[in-house]
């Protein structure tokens, strides 16, 4: 893999998703509350907060998988939910929290489901798309894997073959809804590695859901902080990332310290055996 | 560990959370035996001729003679008492089944219950020459069995019952049981004539005699589905979770499969093939219990009767003085109940 | 199934798998069909009779041939791929392995509508458009109660089976009322039949099939995105509650068009699609040929028994269609260890 590094200068004003006054709602139950938010295009964005602070749900909102109920997201200007279905998935792509892989599929047709938005009715299978899915599969390490089932994979196989199928799609801006969970170590950085590269190589603007705060502070441009679905911070990951607002966040004591490896903010929480001896 | 547990009540508690006060489940329960007893009381006043309340507790009691006290005690107490055991026994039947499968479709129709105990009571008629339901009960019962066996012998596998198989497998057998009952009824019109009428299902025209013989297998049924439906929640976090929990999964797949044909296979007996109750009694019992058994089988025990007597009842009213069957007025209700509650519940 | 643990070329082995099974199904269903139009009161050789289907040899033989037994062979066939490719389609769309016209109200409308025709007396002739009314009615009832609520696929499953136990109810209510005689000729129409099916019948209804059919195909792709669920969908375009309703809306038109031709014969439907899953593996648009020719022999072997073997006057061709379908499907299921596995 190439070097990581991401520059700011990269930074671009296409693909700017953004959302104004956005209201989410499931039944009742308001989860993203009047949001005012600007993603920068060209980079990379880590969405954190609390569980059920609605950052998943935000994210469905900004690909539309959910209808706002007040507000309206835009991409460059543009409102989403007034874009044709199949023109905003050609600039954006997903990769959902739980996508349900198709019994005994096989990697390759899996990731040839991402021309879906490229293909027309009657179009036949071209050179662009295999391209794409070529490039997709080579981009992601699952080329060997091709012609085996994606439901024999291990888990970093899978959630690789997934993110090919994204890759495939041919988006400007890719959205993954925590690409990390259920990974170990080592797969969890394959994972974030290969967005890095997508970003530095390819100039793809990333919008992720993360849980780990070190992870997102290493690995993204801006921060999207929020609680109980309204924003509580947002920006390069060295100002957003301090002390105090990880307390008032996440309720956790900690220190925010340089990572030794990249100088990156990394928040270690504070012992709490000595609270916890009190506590009882 | 501990600590990051402890840290992070949203995720541990917020399933939870949704379902309100300890005693809201009692008190459903109460108002929903309060409804039964009010639906047991029409269904004892109303038909084909209306008798006041007075006149039915005083027939009960013994202290009135003569048509109207005849009328209750001879026909509609005895249907009353056979409409509340098959609407019980099919409503717990349902929650078992639904439980045990794992899928929201089945119910015992989907075990191929009803249709093997159509084909020996259509095969019955067809050969022995038989009228009246009482005589059916046995061989319907059987034919129940039957099918029932038949459809768990195809859903094994290693040692286990597969749920899948045993819904598409019990499903399988239905349409073929069920197009040889037409196959039959077809080739003799005498069969068709008469079978048709026990098919749509029914509790008029029976005395207590019909319900008497399958009475123990009602009650091994219910205590069986009760006796396991702790482990029935269990079972629905799925087969490995279930199994780290130290529930015996096969074990308790096959109890549940027994009690569902014992409740199930007796229900048909007595008052042919019902359909619609076993399905829609714990689907609309759900919203208000939740999911766990030990609340959802004691609501399906008064919704199964509740749904069944209420039918009947409308099936006596709507065409006076001749009345529908409650197989069809059942379905006839339940469809598009069930068709709003999928709806309501959609998010 | 762990047995068969060498990975590499599954697309391409699955692939041959489909072709030489579609290769044999083409050729049994050419054998099939010469037989059947072979066999009657003048009895043919295969040959002569394929001759005589396409007007050569002697004229009464055409005659026979073309004006008698051809429609209902060609019936079969055509109803028989489009149950079966009905079902296919219900099956994925629904992610239910129970999901067929017989459970989502398709067999439900049409009987409805037949018997309908029947009681008020009608022409035989309008019966069938009858069913397929009743078939479109079962369709117009689903996407009416699903079409406003973004409905999560169970659900839907549950307003199909509420839309048939409905339908079913009504034709229940008119046979228990019927006069014997009228409940015999409802019995008859609602578990199928290929009796009396005549070139006109068979080309309106052939034509919409075909029209039907071609449309599924060009969904294919759609049916395929659907598979990943709603938010991948979603992802890639598509509007995962609309089009998976659309989709329905289309198969049950298909399986209406099947009915309405033949009654809603049973099983077909059901356990085609789960014969080529065991068969071929998972729907593609390679099995989906494959689905559709399954359907059309078991349908047409069906009918031959019931008209040529089984000494039973009368008989409803989708009792012989279960009896014949069971016993494979259940032994390849045994065999195979492992059920087509799709829980919701």
């Amino acid at each position: 893999m190439t070097s990581t590094t991401t520059t700011v200068e990269s930074v671009t004003t296409a693909n700017r998703l953004a959302a104004h006054g956005l209201d989410l709602r499931y039944g009742d139950r308001t989860i993203v509350d009047g949001l005012d938010l600007e993603l920068p295009g060209g980079a990379v964005t880590a969405i954190v907060g609390p569980n059920a602070c609605g950052k998943s749900t935000l994210l469905r909102g900004l690909v539309r998988l959910l209808d706002p109920a007040a507000g309206t997201v835009t991409l460059d200007g543009s409102d989403v939910h007034r874009m044709p279905a199949r023109a905003l998935a050609k600039r954006m792509g997903l990769l959902p929290q739980q996508p349900v892989t198709p019994e005994a599929i096989t990697v390759e047709a899996l990731v040839r489901l991402g021309r879906y938005p490229h293909q027309r009715m009657l179009s036949p299978w071209s050179k662009t798309d295999q391209a794409a899915v070529e490039e997709a599969l080579a981009r992601t390490g699952t080329a060997e894997l091709r012609d085996q089932q994606v439901d024999r994979l291990s888990g970093g196989q899978r959630q690789r073959a997934w993110i090919a199928l994204a890759l495939a799609q041919d988006t400007e801006l890719l959205l993954l809804d925590e690409p990390t969970t259920f990974l170990d170590l080592r797969h969890q950085l394959d994972v974030l590695d290969l967005v890095a590269d997508l970003h530095a190589e390819a100039g793809r603007t990333v919008v992720m859901v993360l849980h780990d705060l070190g992870q997102a502070a290493r690995y993204a441009d801006h921060l999207v902080v929020l609680k109980d679905g309204r924003l509580a911070a947002a920006g390069p990951p060295t100002e957003v990332l301090t002390a105090e607002l990880v307390e008032a966040v996440f309720q956790v004591p900690c220190r925010v310290v340089p990572d030794p490896e990249t100088g990156t903010p990394l928040v270690v929480p504070r012992s709490r055996t000595r609270s916890r001896a009190t506590g009882r | 560990m501990s600590t990051v547990l402890r840290t992070d009540p949203p995720a541990t508690t917020a399933p939870a959370t949704p379902r309100s006060s300890a005693l809201r489940r009692p008190l459903l329960l109460v108002a929903g035996a309060g409804a039964l007893v009010l639906c047991a009381a029409l269904s004892l006043a109303l038909g084909s001729r209306s008798i006041p309340l007075s006149t039915v507790a005083d027939a009960l009691t013994g202290a009135a003679h003569g048509g109207d006290a005849d009328v209750v005690t001879g026909l509609r107490v005895p249907r009353t008492v056979i409409g509340l055991a098959v609407g019980a026994a099919l409503g717990v039947a349902g929650a078992v089944a639904q439980g045990v499968t794992r899928n929201p479709l089945a119910s015992p129709v989907t075990l191929g219950v009803n249709a093997g105990a159509s084909l020996a009571v259509v095969a019955a008629i067809y050969a022995l020459d038989l009228g009246r339901p009482v005589q059916y009960v046995w061989f319907a019962f059987a034919g129940a069995a039957v099918a029932a066996v038949a459809a768990y012998a195809m859903s094994r596998r290693g040692g286990d019952l597969d749920p899948v198989r045993l819904a598409l497998g019990g499903t399988v057998l239905t349409v073929v049981l069920t197009s040889w009952t037409s196959a039959l009824m077809l080739a003799s019109h005498r069969t068709l004539d008469e079978a048709r009428f026990w098919l749509a299902g029914s509790i008029g025209g029976r005395q207590l005699d019909t319900l008497t013989p399958v009475l123990p297998f009602l009650a091994l049924g219910l205590l069986g589905a009760f006796a396991i439906s702790p482990a029935l929640n269990a079972l629905a976090l799925g087969d490995e979770a279930a199994q780290s929990l130290g529930v015996p999964v096969a074990r308790i797949r096959l109890a549940g499969g027994l009690a569902v044909v014992l409740l199930a296979g007796s229900a048909v007996a007595v008052a042919g093939p019902v359909a619609f109750i076993g399905l829609a009694a714990p689907h609309l019992v759900r919203p208000l219990f939740g999911n766990d058994h030990r609340w959802l089988l004691p609501g399906c025990l008064i919704a199964g009767p509740l749904l069944l007597l209420a039918a009947d009842v409308l099936g006596r009213l709507v065409v006076r003085p001749s009345e529908i069957e409650v197989g069809i007025v059942t379905a006839f209700l339940g469809a598009p109940l069930l068709a709003v509650l999928a709806r309501k519940v959609a998010r | 199934m762990t047995a068969l643990a060498v990975p590499v070329g599954t697309l391409t082995r699955r692939r041959a798998r489909t072709a030489a099974w579609s290769a044999l199904a083409a050729a049994l269903l050419v054998v099939l069909t010469a037989v059947a139009l072979g066999t009657g009161q003048v009895s043919l050789s295969g040959w002569d009779a394929l001759r005589a289907l396409v007007g050569q040899g002697d004229p009464g033989n055409v005659l026979v041939v073309q004006q008698f037994r051809a429609p209902r062979v060609v019936s079969a066939l055509i109803a028989g791929a489009a149950l079966a490719m009905a079902g296919s389609m219900l099956q994925r769309l629904f992610r239910n392995p129970l999901a067929s016209p017989d459970t989502i109200g398709v067999t439900g409308g049409a009987s409805f509508g037949a018997v309908l025709m029947l009681a008020t007396g009608a022409s035989q002739q309008l019966i069938p458009l009858a069913a397929l009314g009743g078939g479109l009615l079962a369709a117009l009832l689903l996407g009416g109660l699903a079409w406003r609520s973004k409905m999560a696929v169970t659900r839907l499953v549950l307003v199909g089976l509420a839309v048939q136990q409905g339908l079913a109810a009504a034709v229940n209510l008119m046979i228990v009322r019927f006069p014997a005689e009228l409940a015999a000729s409802a019995m008859q129409w609602t578990t199928g039949s290929l009796y009396g099916r005549n070139w006109t019948e068979v080309w309106i209804g052939g034509t919409a099939i075909a029209l039907t059919a071609l449309a599924v195909l060009l969904c294919q792709r759609r049916v395929a995105v659907l598979d990943l669920g709603d938010d991948s969908a979603g992802g890639l375009g598509l509007n995962p509650g609309r089009d998976r309703l659309r989709l329905l809306l289309l198969g049950i038109t298909l399986a209406s068009l099947a009915a309405a031709l033949t009654g809603p014969v049973a099983f077909v439907a059901l356990a085609v699609p789960h014969l080529v899953r065991l068969l071929a593996g998972p729907p593609t648009l390679g099995t989906l040929g494959l689905t559709a020719l399954t359907g059309a022999v078991l349908l047409l072997s069906a009918d031959l028994l019931v008209l040529h073997v089984i000494p039973v006057h009368g008989l409803p061709v989708g009792a012989v269609t279960a009896t014949l379908g069971a016993p494979w499907l259940l032994a390849l299921m045994i065999r195979q260890g492992r059920p087509p596995q799709r829980s919701t």
